[in-house]
């Protein structure tokens, strides 16, 4: 027996005595005190129940001004007493048949509940949470998209620019291969990544994004995310549509595990997927690889060594990060993080200022999105490229902050839920007190009472002295011939 | 964990009380009192419940029930308190003859 039953066992039986001792005491003071100490005790309950802010509310609301209502009546009323006597009582065959009812109540409903067997009853998966991220550095729409990224027309992106495209085409080549023969292989992958290619897509790159037929995104552009959104746990049907007409529509999937909290990556360059992310358990920084030019990067720091020509670098736990893959999540330093993403196996030709003679051996700076972090936070960093208008790729980084664990129970998963799916309920149990406090002002008026003689009082005050004193004594006082105020002059000027 | 099954006969047996309360006692702020008694059986089975299915909205329900409860127990004592007025009794026996 653990010592959440003791407690239980403990606190049910306050709670059962004390409703006991309510129906029993005379005292009506009495009976206010220990129903006092019964909403305590169901309290209590709701503590172990999960639910700490009911509780203190039932303690505030309950037991705090409720129960001083009653007190207050009763004290105002000196009605402690009334209504003891069981020999004034009417209806003598009243005890019998509520006792019949409450004992039928109470076998009715104990045999439903060891029948019914409720806690074998599992939960409902709860739908995944998932945010969509576009990280695919498509071609700009203006230039022509198909010339670069369809495989076909190879020869004609070489004919126009020789090295860059080549060099791109390459690498491009290298990371899908990546995609198909790295990602199941790689642990942290769970499943083979559905692939559209790009040539596919849809042709003025801004999406939008569908998820299960629904609209969730109507502008998905490049670098951007969305928010949290709940999704049926299993296969979702991701749809990208463009915003001219609805016609050409790519669709792919994402399996989904139930209760879990994702990212969905839209990366790749030559064809792209999106990559779900989870949420880890253990805090730290997750760096997600959608640097597409390159099939792997590796994480280093390079501690204060950044001015020096020593170009070394320490491991931070990610030697390589191929594509589409993420790392664990990685605890980072709080004094001078320096972290940087380069190509793995290429230390030697690390520049930290990208440019294009070295792009290929320079990616990021990690730490300029470091400082913004405190530390111990949670974050994502996607770690991209971006396509400058000359079509040229350049590293880019995006951090995302994760999303903050709403506890069961609490004030905030309370509050969220009552100003959004319960708004209207909640208006109307406003405008309900609203109207129980007018109704109870109107019960407890007495339209009996006098008017108070407040006017006449103040007249005879704002009378001039010299008319009381002549009321008094008979003499008059006052000049006649005197200027006088005019009579209605409420406010005499100086007496 | 405390089975769910407890916490509901437990709700079940408060409530049962409540409503020996309302039947049986004369005073009308005891049975007010039992009243609010039963809202908070059923209150504690909704909050059961919610634990159970891990969802808000038994807690939500409870919420507007302690509300609700809060206006009637306004509205009650101010009609106790203008019966008593008029009858200079609180007991409910002599309350049945609807005169003012």
């Amino acid at each position: 027996m653990t010592l959440e039953i003791l407690l239980f066992m403990a606190v049910g039986a306050v709670t059962i005595a004390t409703a006991a001792m309510m129906l029993l005491s005379n005292n009506a003071v009495h009976s206010a005190l220990f129903l006092i100490v019964n909403f305590i005790g169901v309290a209590f309950l709701y503590l172990m129940l999960e639910a700490p802010f009911l509780a203190l509310v039932q303690i505030a609301v309950y037991a705090g001004a409720i129960m001083v209502l009653f007190l207050f009546v009763i004290m105002l009323l000196g009605a402690e007493k009334t209504g003891a006597g069981a020999h004034l009582r009417r209806f003598r065959w009243m005890a019998p048949v509520a006792m019949v009812l409450a004992l039928t109540f109470i076998i009715t409903v104990g045999w439903a509940l060891t029948q019914g067997d409720i806690d074998s009853v599992e939960p409902p998966a709860g739908a995944a949470q998932v945010r969509f991220v576009h990280a695919a550095p498509l071609p700009a729409q203006v230039a022509a998209p198909s010339d670069m990224m369809t495989p076909a027309t190879e020869a004609d992106t070489a004919a126009e620019g020789e090295e860059a495209a080549t060099d791109e085409v390459a690498t491009d080549e290298a990371a899908t291969d990546e995609v198909v023969e790295e990602a199941p292989a790689e642990e942290v992958v769970e499943e083979v990544v559905p692939v559209i290619p790009a040539q596919n897509l849809p042709a003025d790159r801004v999406f939008v994004l569908l998820v299960n037929g629904e609209v969730v995104d109507d502008s998905f552009v490049y670098g951007e995310e969305t928010d949290f959104l709940p999704v049926e746990p299993g296969l979702a049907v991701i749809s990208l549509r463009g915003t001219a007409d609805g016609e050409d529509v790519v669709t792919t999937t994402l399996e989904l595990t139930a209760d879990t909290v994702q990212t969905a990556i839209l990366a790749g360059d030559e064809a792209v997927s999106f990559y779900a992310v989870p949420q880890g358990e253990t805090p730290g920084l997750t760096v997600f690889n959608a640097y597409a030019p390159l099939p792997a990067l590796a994480l280093g720091d390079l501690k204060g060594e950044l001015f020096n020509d020593v170009r070394r670098i320490l491991t931070v736990g990610a030697d390589e990060v191929p594509f589409g893959t993420y790392t664990a999540p990685l605890s980072y330093p709080a004094d001078f993080p320096n972290w940087v993403a380069y190509e793995p196996g290429r230390i030697d030709n690390l520049e930290l200022i990208p440019d294009e003679a070295s792009l290929r051996a320079v990616v990021l700076r990690v730490s300029e999105f470091l400082p913004e972090m405190r530390f111990g936070e949670d974050a994502l960093i996607v770690l991209g490229a971006e396509r400058r208008p000359d079509n040229e790729l350049r590293p880019l980084a995006v951090r995302l902050d994760p999303r903050p664990v709403d506890q069961f129970g609490t004030a905030e998963a309370v509050g969220e839920r009552l100003f959004t799916d319960y708004l209207l309920p909640f208006q109307l149990v406003a405008m309900l007190l609203l109207a129980s406090m007018v109704g109870v002002i109107v019960i407890t008026y007495r339209g009996d009472h006098t008017p108070k003689p407040s006017r006449s009082t103040r007249r005879k005050v704002a009378r001039p002295l010299t008319s009381v004193i002549t009321s008094q004594t008979g003499a008059d006082l006052a000049d006649h011939d005197a200027p006088q105020l005019p009579e209605r002059a409420e406010q005499p000027s100086g007496d | 964990m405390v089975p769910t099954e407890a916490y509901v006969i437990l709700s079940m047996v408060l409530f049962a009380m409540g409503t020996l309360g309302v039947l049986l006692r004369r005073n009308a702020i005891i049975v007010f009192m039992s009243v609010e008694l039963m809202l908070n059986a059923s209150n504690l089975a909704l909050v059961a419940f919610s634990r159970q299915w891990q969802g808000v909205d038994g807690q939500l329900f409870t919420f507007f029930v302690m509300t609700v409860a809060a206006a009637e127990v306004a509205v009650g004592l101010a009609l106790i308190v203008a019966i008593f007025r008029t009858k200079q009794s609180i007991n409910i026996d002599e309350l049945h003859l609807m005169e003012g």
